[in-house]
């Protein structure tokens, strides 16, 4: 990992690091399997009633938390209590606060009932339930960091050096069956170039690795002796983001001139060495509501020049820069200090949108000064940043036109009455052929009004030592089976 | 000497709090703010930012949050981390010991090599050994540290195996005996512990070598040669002592430098220390973690300079008789 774990208490965690290894610990009502479906985890069945105002989840018998105590329903609605609270820091109340009441129909059964139907309500139950009876005389407000956290988990934890590392051991008495592999080790490696000599040293057996890594320093005879390395579209995607409210870019013309003078696959090629897809919109391939269908727009300097032409920009002086009504095209492109990449991406689009006669400026910001200046105060002309998303397709708070205010997502300025209601629906539908219909309309839409320039999505990348066995890499990846893995005896490293 | 030193412990405090006021309002003033990390996520919403920004109590006037911080820091409270709610004081003390022992070490191993360096530097100057050690020392110097590290784990520690790549000790480091432990360390200290010493031996032999040359060509020692005093004396007693004068001034300038880990070096090396720390605080704006940090090293470097100029004093009777006339 690249970062320490900062807490270890699922509902306040807001860092990737600590919600991976949260996951090894505990358990969600739900949880996604191998093909990205909802599956049940803590909840044996569900039942969606009343058109999808009522959840009714129907519990595991005889799961025990990690200290022997029995999980029950009260532990579900102990975990919505405290997500809800005022006073406890967490950033996932949003889903939760919808739910107008929850109750315990008895031991094994909590009904949840909402004032809306709330489709993504079923994806917010994959969050991890934490223990009443060690949680419930605390003070979440101040406790934010808990030594041994409880879980139900396949794994407990065995010991937290921060910034170094955490050890897990698998627990003998998990709900399913005991994992396999008895220890898990997480080590904190925040350069990319050691983690890579980390791995040829086998010091480490599961690492993410760049593009670069992948695609040249993987060859090295040492490296494929010992790993397997895996490839997957990530669930995030690359744009420029226009600010709607900025003259340059409130003409539809103009914006998909822009996205037909930027050639994505030079982008995909050079930056990130191929592994990367070009984006078709606001969905990635992972996600069950991408469409194959919607096809991006290819490279054509032909058809940018035309519609600006359209759109009334010309190079009058012949300085090589567009003018309409005496104004020059010019603008400005912010990005994140820190993410390498991105300034790379930044540059060739300048470079690009150079020969139709744009002038780029890139501006480069640091990450908290970035948000609070840049993308809350609408401080911009174009940002290039990233998404990453959660499984359930919901794009309400990033395109929907009342989403504007600072702090909120759609900081673009994006408003089609047309996605409003279409995005407003999609909420509404459980069925998921109805709602993949809907999203489908929503990305060719959006994709059409090119609020966002769409980039690329990028593959995660990583690698995985051979001596494992049982891995099935999935489309959710290769790690839903973990606790099938196992490694033969002569071939284990350490012995507990 | 004593109300010298009493005088200016009493300053040392009137600083403390001037500049414990002028970098709480740097950093509070500066853009940006802790949950600017935490809340770029559609999934939380506006009143969630704001129960996170009342939480962390950012919604108070500057000058209160500022009274409060002091009325804690007096009683030695240095509050709760906004990043991950543990103590501040807790995650500085797990950092110490790993960055000031491996200063120390440095510190030790660098003034061990450089001053016999700048000694013969500045006996041979303009020899062939006088340029080798010369060319030598700037090599160290002018290696960029994370270069010089990655070629060295690439060579030691992946192609023949002989240290660990990076880390502080091995993931089965508890399973260990005592001897095991200990060896276990060292290993994995050897690499960041050169990378460290390899490029500060320039700055203090160069030091010792113009000191030393000066020192030796004053009048003084042409007057203990003409005494016919043995050369060792000439240097022991009385060229090296003159010569050492800047160097306590630098040794306890680096003091505060002690505490102060090296972000670049530690995250090569993923060593958990104070440099990253520090850095990890600033771009998260975990308020008062930074003040934490910088309190204690403002008390550091003041305790630095008194504990320079007593040093100053002990070995230079000059300034020892000014200071007690006043």
């Amino acid at each position: 990992m690249g970062a320490g774990v900062r807490t270890l208490i699922p509902i306040l965690a807001s860092d990737s690091a600590s919600a991976e290894v949260c996951s090894f610990i505990f358990n969600g009502l739900l949880k996604y399997d191998k093909d990205l479906k909802l599956k049940g985890d803590l909840a044996e069945s569900w039942e969606i009633k009343d058109g999808g105002r009522t959840l009714i989840f129907h519990l595991r018998r005889r799961v025990k938390w990690q200290d022997g105590v029995e999980f029950s329903a009260q532990d579900v609605i102990f975990t919505y209590q405290k997500l809800v609270d005022p006073r406890v820091p967490t950033p996932y109340s949003g889903d939760f606060k919808r739910i107008s009441a929850i109750k315990a129909l008895d031991k094994y059964t909590v009904e949840v009932k909402y004032t809306h139907p709330f489709a993504p309500a079923l994806a917010s139950w994959t969050m991890s339930i934490i223990p009443k009876h060690l949680l419930e005389d605390k003070d979440l407000s101040k406790l934010r960091f808990w030594e041994n956290p409880i879980g139900t988990g396949p794994y407990e934890l065995v010991r937290w050096k921060h910034q170094q590392l955490i050890e897990l051991r698998a627990n003998k008495n998990y709900f399913e069956y005991p994992p396999f592999i008895e220890r898990v080790i997480f080590r904190i490696i925040p350069d990319s170039a050691t983690l890579f000599l980390e791995v040829l040293s086998q010091a480490v057996d599961n690492a993410s690795l760049t593009p670069l890594q992948y695609v040249v320093n993987a060859k090295s005879a040492l490296f494929r002796k010992n790993f397997l390395k895996f490839r997957l579209p990530s669930h995030s995607f690359i744009y420029l983001g226009y600010n709607l409210e900025n003259p340059l870019f409130s003409d539809k013309k103009v914006r998909r001139a822009l996205n037909f003078a930027v050639d994505k696959k030079e982008i995909v090629k050079s930056i990130y060495h191929s592994q990367a897809l070009v984006s078709n919109g606001p969905f990635t391939p992972q996600s069950w509501a991408y469409s194959e269908s919607l096809k991006p727009a290819s490279y054509s300097l032909e058809k940018a020049r035309r519609l600006l032409e359209e759109a009334g920009w010309q190079d009058r002086d012949g300085d090589g820069i567009l003018e309409k009504e005496g104004k020059k095209f010019r603008f400005t492109i912010t990005t994140n200090q820190g993410s390498f990449l991105r300034q790379k991406i930044a540059e060739i689009i300048q470079h690009q949108l150079k020969k139709v006669g744009i002038g780029v400026d890139i501006k480069v910001v640091e990450w908290s000064v970035f948000i609070e200046r840049v993308i809350n105060q609408r401080n911009f002309d174009a940002v290039l940043l990233g998404w990453s998303l959660s499984f359930d397709p919901d794009l309400y708070d990033i395109f929907y036109s009342k989403k504007t205010a600072p702090g909120e997502f759609n900081f673009v300025g994006y408003n089609n009455p047309e996605v409003d209601k279409l995005l407003l629906a999609g909420r509404r539908t459980f069925d998921r052929e109805k709602r993949k219909a809907i999203y489908t309309q929503v990305a060719r839409l959006i994709y059409e009004d090119q609020p966002y320039m769409f980039i690329a999505v990028p593959y995660s990348l990583s690698c995985l030592h051979r001596r494992f066995r049982g891995v099935k890499p999935a489309r959710s990846g290769y790690f839903y089976n973990f606790i099938d893995w196992w490694v033969e005896k002569q071939e284990r490293k350490y012995m507990f | 000497m004593l109300r010298f030193i009493i005088r200016r412990l009493f300053n040392i405090v009137f600083l403390l709090v001037g500049i414990s006021l002028v970098s709480f309002l740097v950093i509070h003033l500066s853009p940006g703010s802790p949950l600017g990390g935490v809340v770029f996520n559609p999934k939380v919403s506006l009143e969630v930012k704001a129960k996170l920004t009342k939480i962390y109590g950012l919604d108070k006037p500057l000058i209160q949050q500022y009274l409060d911080w002091l009325r804690r820091i007096v009683r030695f409270d240095f509050g709760v981390s906004l990043l991950d709610g543990r103590r501040v004081i807790d995650k500085i003390k797990e950092r110490i010991p790993l960055t000031l022992f491996i200063n120390l070490i440095s510190l030790f191993i660098i003034f061990l090599i450089a001053l016999p360096l700048g000694i013969i530097g500045a006996l041979k100057k303009g020899s062939g050994l006088d340029r080798a050690i010369t060319v030598f020392v700037f090599v160290g110097f002018s290696f960029p540290s994370f270069w010089l590290a990655l070629l060295l784990m690439q060579a030691l520690a992946v192609h023949w195996q002989i240290v660990p790549v990076s880390g502080l000790v091995s993931v089965d480091f508890p399973y260990y005996s005592w001897a095991g432990k200990v060896w276990d360390l060292a290993r994995h200290l050897v690499l960041p512990i050169f990378v460290s010493t390899f490029g500060a031996l320039a700055g203090i032999s160069r030091y010792v070598r113009e000191e030393m040359h000066t020192a030796l060509s004053s009048k003084f020692i042409i007057l203990a040669r003409a005494k016919g005093l043995p050369q060792r004396l000439i240097l022991l007693r009385h060229a090296l002592r003159n010569a050492l004068l800047p160097v306590i001034t630098i040794l306890g300038l680096s003091v505060p430098g002690l505490l102060g880990g090296s972000v670049i070096f530690e995250t090569i090396f993923s060593l958990p220390g104070m440099g990253r720390l520090f850095y990890e605080g600033v771009m998260a704006r975990d308020y008062p973690l930074i003040m934490g940090l910088l309190v204690i090293g403002a008390v550091l470097t003041l305790l630095g300079n008194l504990l320079a100029d007593i040093g100053y004093a002990l070995a230079d009777p000059r300034i020892r008789y000014e200071a007690e006339e006043k």
